[in-house]
């Protein structure tokens, strides 16, 4: 696989890796397509999955607070209210 | 005037008519006035008035009805159901005003009217909770509640605005149910007031602001659980229209799950609690690994159909490769030839054997056949030479005929061929005799 590609699907969001990995298998589902190609749609398939897993087990919902025409972070008080920050 | 025909009635008989009569029409209503002339007996009932600017309503409230009053009771306005909470218990006194319910009617010792109270409630309470139901009815029919203006929530939505308090309980336990779900979204909290005074007004613009800002894919606004009287600000009908007019979809989690009121109603989503409004935000991320996992074995099957077919096909076209190679096909034509060699033997073999027999039965048959001929031909002749006696002219001379010539040989055969005088020959079978004709007789008749 081109590094491009390899780069591209990296880099991807969670959702547009999910739904290229959806898109993928439904592509190869109605198999026909060449095996070249077949396997290059595979590789990429699978290089989305391990994207996805990737980002879904670091993904944290960031924490802001809107006070005073501001935005400041307010992932300190989160764990002092409930711990998530450090539990996850 | 005495009149004969029409009854005279007793005291106490037209009282109890009258009794009667006004039980049937009043059996339950609710009065609004203010105490008067407050009593408790000895025995615990409770004597009182009720009265406005204009009139007065003697009351008589017995002591066994009287459990609301003890363990504090509230009651539906509009279908007039009763049913205890915690609130503390009414304190009766001189100039409160209440709302009063029982039935009227009349306490014939004293030919006196009378309501017997069965339930007192505090002016204010009630007269809240008929405001409550006018300003739902009025919402209901402005659209706040109509279902066909509901907006879907964005899947997995990534832009949250959080309007609720930084330090209550509904955050903590919305950001420990959000923790395990989505896959990472930006949740803007904007602080709100959620009881007090100035609560709706900091709702309200929380509302403006975040709706201004266009920031967000959705609003939630939640509240923990508390008292009917902490969550009155979400029946407030300017949050209720903040939820309404918002051109951000809002989730609404206020309170328990027992808990409705207008700001739920109007909100897109109505979430049970806060803990709920998260759920239906995001998928568990166990859900999503799922899907991943189910798409993952997907590629994995794919792939290994598709391998398998490649190599069926390669396997296909050797075989049919191997089968026009030239070898294979001088081999082919060498086992041809050896197998039309030996079916041509095989085929000649037959044939001269079959002939052979057919020529055997020919000559078995041949002198039958000549004899069978010989035979019919002798039986023809036979038969034609039978026939050919039969005309020889000698033949009846034989048995004594004869017949006449003439003298150059014609035979005779009518008397008209001669004549008298004429010289005739008969020819007899032995011999012939010249005679001559005397006279000719035709044959008469």
């Amino acid at each position: 696989m081109p590094d491009q590609v390899k780069n591209d699907v990296m880099s991807s969001s969670f959702e547009v890796s999910l739904d290229r990995l959806q898109e993928i298998v439904t592509q190869l589902e109605k198999g026909d397509i060449s095996l070249d190609m077949g396997l290059q749609l595979y590789k990429e398939g699978m290089l989305c999955a391990r994207s996805c897993k990737e980002q879904l087990q670091k993904a944290r919902h960031e924490i802001s607070v809107w006070q005073n025409g501001e935005e400041t972070p307010f992932e300190q008080q989160i764990a002092n209210i409930c711990g998530v920050v450090a539990e996850s | 005037m005495f009149r004969q025909d029409v009854a005279i009635l007793s005291v106490s008989a037209l009282t109890e008519q009258l009794r009667y009569k006004i039980e049937q029409t009043f059996p339950f209503v609710w009065v609004r006035g203010e105490i008067a002339n407050y009593k408790v007996t000895s025995a615990g009932h409770i004597y009182f008035s009720l009265k406005d600017r204009d009139a007065q309503l003697q009351c008589v409230w017995f002591r066994g009805q009287q459990s609301a009053l003890r363990k504090g009771a509230s009651f539906d306005p509009l279908t007039g159901e009763v049913y205890e909470n915690s609130a503390p218990a009414l304190e009766l006194s001189e100039g409160l005003e209440v709302l009063c319910a029982g039935q009227i009617s009349i306490y014939a010792v004293r030919g006196q009217y009378q309501m017997i109270v069965e339930l007192v409630q505090a002016s204010g309470e009630g007269a809240q909770a008929l405001a409550f139901e006018k300003l739902k009815q009025r919402l209901a029919a402005a659209g706040y509640f109509a279902l066909e203006r509901k907006r879907q929530l964005p899947r997995n939505p990534v832009k949250i605005a959080l309007l609720t308090s930084p330090t209550g309980a509904a955050i903590h336990d919305f950001l420990k149910l959000a923790a395990p779900r989505g896959y990472g979204s930006q949740i803007r909290l904007y602080p709100v007031m959620v009881q007090g005074n100035e609560a709706v007004k900091s709702i309200v613009s929380a509302f403006a602001l975040a709706n201004a800002q266009a920031w967000a894919d959705v609003i939630v606004l939640i509240r923990g659980g508390g008292a009917t009287e902490d969550l009155r600000v979400f029946n407030d009908e300017s949050v209720a229209t903040a939820v309404f007019t918002s051109t951000l979809p809002v989730v609404a989690g206020i309170g328990h799950e027992i808990d409705t009121c207008l700001t739920d109603m109007t909100a897109d989503v109505r979430a049970a609690t806060p803990s709920h409004a998260a759920e239906l935000l995001w998928q568990h991320k166990n859900v999503l690994f799922q899907k991943i996992d189910e798409l993952e074995m997907s590629l994995q099957y794919m792939i290994e159909q598709k391998f398998r077919r490649v190599v069926q096909t390669v396997e296909a076209n050797v075989r049919a490769l191997q089968w026009h190679s030239p070898l294979q096909r001088v081999q082919r034509g060498d086992e041809q030839c050896i197998m039309l060699q030996q079916r041509l033997f095989a085929s000649i073999g037959r044939l001269i054997a079959e002939r052979t027999y057919r020529l055997q039965l020919a000559g078995q048959k041949l002198p039958d056949l000549m004899r069978g001929h010989l035979e019919r031909y002798t039986h023809v002749l036979e038969k034609y030479e039978t026939a050919l006696h039969a005309y020889d002219p000698n033949t009846p001379l034989q048995r004594g005929y004869a017949f006449v010539q003439t003298k150059d040989g014609a035979t005779l055969r009518s008397i008209g061929q001669t004549h008298a005088g004429e010289n005739l020959q008969i020819v007899l079978h032995d011999g012939s005799l010249e005679v001559s004709v005397e006279n000719v007789f035709a044959k008469k008749g």
